[in-house]
């Protein structure tokens, strides 16, 4: 589950950035990868909120600091249905 | 008290020394009565209303940094940022609009009620600062655990208080909770950006503004490109002043121990209007980034590229009309949305179209194209009017091959002098970068010996004071 | 801190604006004789049958008082409201003297100063100050050698070397104008004047 969890969320990373080349770490930050800037943020959220089908508020994406809360968030909203 | 005066540095060495002279435990208390000083200079009515808000917002930031209910977290919130809101608009642009009803109405009103409905020092700045606190709070990324004198001291830090840069209470506040005594480095370093900023203020910004508001004021004139030239010095002359005034206020923060957030990086190397407003009035592009542009995104982002580019540009609407209710401001403003969303837009597109060409031209096609970008939409900020502005960018269009030197340049050897003065400060820019501890000596003196030959008293003090 | 350094360099900067006001001083505006600095400062002189003129531009570029008279003195200076020349007749005033004396004031465009460079020498005498004050900027460093002329340097030189250029220009009991005669345009003259 957890795998395929960050299996899923590297590809959806990689189509929103153009970067085929890009991996993840649970402690990346926005910072660490080019061109993810805030613009680039809330189209990726957009796109993980597509790919698991999970709906985030507009705190929890501003509260986020790295990927690993990314997938810790996503985790909880689906473990919760 | 202005910055710019002999007023603030003696004010600022009184409170250097008190800072120096006095244990440790005072030293928050004295950069805070120094601050209450400072604002009370300007208006002591204001000053009362400034602690108001002050106390307004720290009763909201502390509820929301405990407070779990969500609910009334959300209730106080959205209370706070409207009562912050209409404090501002209320002061910001109903006395313009009160104004201008009058003398509609075929009354002028004196001078002294128009000065007493002018804008609090600092409010703009002031509510921005507030905005960012309460918002953080709310967010859970920051957290209020300081007593109500802290917070006050950082609403009304007097070196920042009338123009930014907007600090974050992050970063701000622990340096100035701490009380830590500033080093030899940081006096002398204080010192220098000071007397920089200074240099900047009268030898270039006030020289410049001469030439511009003949040309920006002259209804006659026809011809390119004296109207070319004037816009490109008034690019010039708003860099100064601005980053002048930032420079003597981050200084001065320094001389005193604290550091503030930077607020310019060189903007003209920019290659993109993108580029260039991360590196131009960085604390707000920041801000705006922050506290407007993701959130309103974020709200919108089903709509895809679509919400970019409206947020973008509502964005930075806001951004112009906060300079102050005319269509000039509100122009500008949505100049730079559009420009920055057509950036975007294109972003994918231009990496693999310019990949053919040498880099070094894509470089500086860039840098032309986003100068040249900003030399225009400025003509909307410092124009008085928009009828001033077209008339400039009529001017703009007007290209004659037979034109007298006269009407580019009508008095020769100010205009070599002010060329002089634009050479010394960015020779005075180079060896601020190579100034040492040992060189502030003759750093300084060099500083002050232009000014005292080169500079010029300004009509008004600083351009962003009244924003 | 290096307190030696500090001191070298305040005193060097000391130094150069007392040399710069001496430069500046006698060797520029006092070697302007129809720079207004020094037709004001004729006002000192007492001239015991000394007619003078006063008033703005007007009695500045039109009365020739070598033709008036040879006890006439013109003090006509260009932008001076009623309060500046008020100043320059409470200096004549003062004198023990019976001569008439020519006043042309200007009353209805009050808020103006002329160029504020021409008054910084003068402003020991204490009567400059409120007209200063009240159209331009009276500040501290306006009292203290060397800063005094902070924001005006360039203006004294420009001044100077106009002055050096008007090799043409005649002057006498505080008049001056150009000898050369202006360029006579036919073209331009058929153009304006219809025959």
């Amino acid at each position: 589950m957890s795998d395929e969890l960050w299996r899923d969320l590297t590809e959806v990373f990689r189509t929103s950035l153009d970067n085929e080349d890009l991996t993840l770490a649970e402690t990346t930050t926005a910072d660490d990868v080019e061109g993810w800037d805030s613009i680039t943020h809330v189209l990726i959220m957009v796109a993980v909120e597509k790919k698991f089908r999970v709906k985030f508020t507009a705190a929890e994406i501003q509260r986020l600091e790295n990927v690993g809360q990314l997938a810790a968030l996503i985790r909880s909203k689906r473990g919760g249905v | 008290m202005q910055l710019d005066t002999v007023y603030f540095a003696l004010f600022l060495g009184c409170v250097a020394v008190a800072q120096a002279k006095l244990p440790v435990r005072w030293r928050m208390p004295v950069l805070l009565s120094a601050s209450l000083i400072f604002y009370a200079c300007s208006s002591v009515s204001y000053l009362v209303l400034m602690l108001g808000l002050c106390a307004l917002n720290y009763w909201a930031a502390s509820f929301l940094s405990r407070s779990s209910n969500e609910q009334r977290r959300a209730c106080f919130f959205w209370a706070t940022v409207a009562v912050n809101l209409a404090t501002l608009i209320t002061f910001k642009y109903t006395s313009g609009l009160i104004v201008q009803g009058l003398s509609r109405l075929g009354w002028t009103p004196p001078d002294g009620v128009v000065t007493r409905l002018a804008v609090p020092l600092g409010l703009s700045y002031f509510t921005f600062q507030m905005l960012a606190c309460v918002t953080d709070a709310y967010r859970q990324t920051w957290r209020l655990d300081c007593g109500f004198a802290g917070f006050t001291l950082f609403g009304l830090f007097f070196p920042q208080i009338s123009s930014g840069p907007i600090p974050r209470a992050g970063r701000l506040l622990p340096q100035l909770l701490d009380g830590h005594s500033p080093t030899v480095e940081d006096r002398l370093s204080g010192l220098r950006l000071i007397a920089f900023g200074y240099l900047k203020k009268t030898i270039v910004a006030n020289r410049l503004n001469e030439y511009v508001t003949t040309i920006f004021n002259d209804q006659t004139g026809t011809g390119a490109l004296p109207a070319l030239v004037a816009c490109c010095l008034n690019v010039l002359e708003l860099y100064a002043d601005f980053s002048g005034y930032i420079d003597i206020a981050i200084g001065s923060a320094q001389f005193l121990g604290i550091r503030l957030d930077p607020n310019f990086d060189r903007p003209f190397v920019s290659t993109s209007v993108t580029e260039f407003w991360r590196r131009w009035h960085i604390t707000l592009a920041l801000w705006l980034r922050d506290y407007l542009y993701t959130p309103l995104l974020i709200r919108i982002r089903n709509l895809g590229m679509t919400g970019v580019v409206l947020a973008m540009i509502i964005t930075f609407a806001i951004c112009g009309i906060w300079h102050g209710a005319t269509w000039t401001y509100l122009l500008f403003g949505v100049s730079q949305g559009v420009a920055l969303s057509v950036e975007t837009l294109t972003k994918t597109w231009r990496k693999k179209r310019l990949k053919q060409f040498p880099e070094w031209s894509v470089k500086w096609a860039g840098r032309i194209y986003t100068l040249g970008f900003f030399v225009l939409t400025q003509v909307l900020f410092r124009a008085a009017n928009l009828p001033q502005a077209m008339r400039i960018y009529g001017r703009l269009t007007h290209w004659r091959l037979s034109l007298h030197l006269s009407e580019v340049i009508p008095t020769p050897f100010f205009f070599a002098v002010d060329c002089l003065a634009i050479a010394m400060w960015i020779a005075v820019a180079r060896s601020l970068g190579r100034a040492s501890n040992r060189t502030t000596p003759q750093f300084v003196l060099l500083c002050g010996l232009l000014i005292v030959f080169l500079g010029r008293l300004g009509a008004a003090h600083f351009i962003y004071a009244k924003f | 801190m290096n307190w030696k350094s500090w001191l070298l360099a305040f005193l060097i900067f000391a130094g150069s604006c007392v040399v710069a006001d001496l430069v500046a001083t006698y060797g520029v505006i006092f070697r302007m004789p129809m720079y207004d600095t020094n037709r004001i400062l004729h006002l000192y002189q007492t001239n015991l049958d000394e007619i003078p003129m006063f008033g703005t531009s007007r009695i500045r570029w039109n009365y020739d008082p070598v033709v008036l008279g040879p006890n006439l003195y013109n003090y006509g200076m260009d932008g001076s409201s009623f309060e500046v020349t008020d100043v320059l007749l409470q200096i004549e005033l003062a004198k023990p003297k019976t001569t008439p004396i020519i006043i042309e004031p200007e009353f209805e465009d009050t808020h103006k100063l002329g160029d504020p460079a021409k008054f910084i020498p003068l402003l020991s005498d204490a009567r400059f100050r409120p007209p200063m004050q009240k159209f331009h900027a009276l500040g501290w460093w306006q009292f203290i050698p060397g800063l005094r002329y902070f924001g005006q340097y360039d203006v004294y030189v420009r001044e100077f070397l106009n002055n050096r250029r008007m090799t043409n220009w005649k002057a006498a009991q505080g008049y001056s104008y150009d000898t050369t005669p202006p360029p006579f345009n036919r073209a331009a003259f058929d153009k304006l004047v219809d025959i």
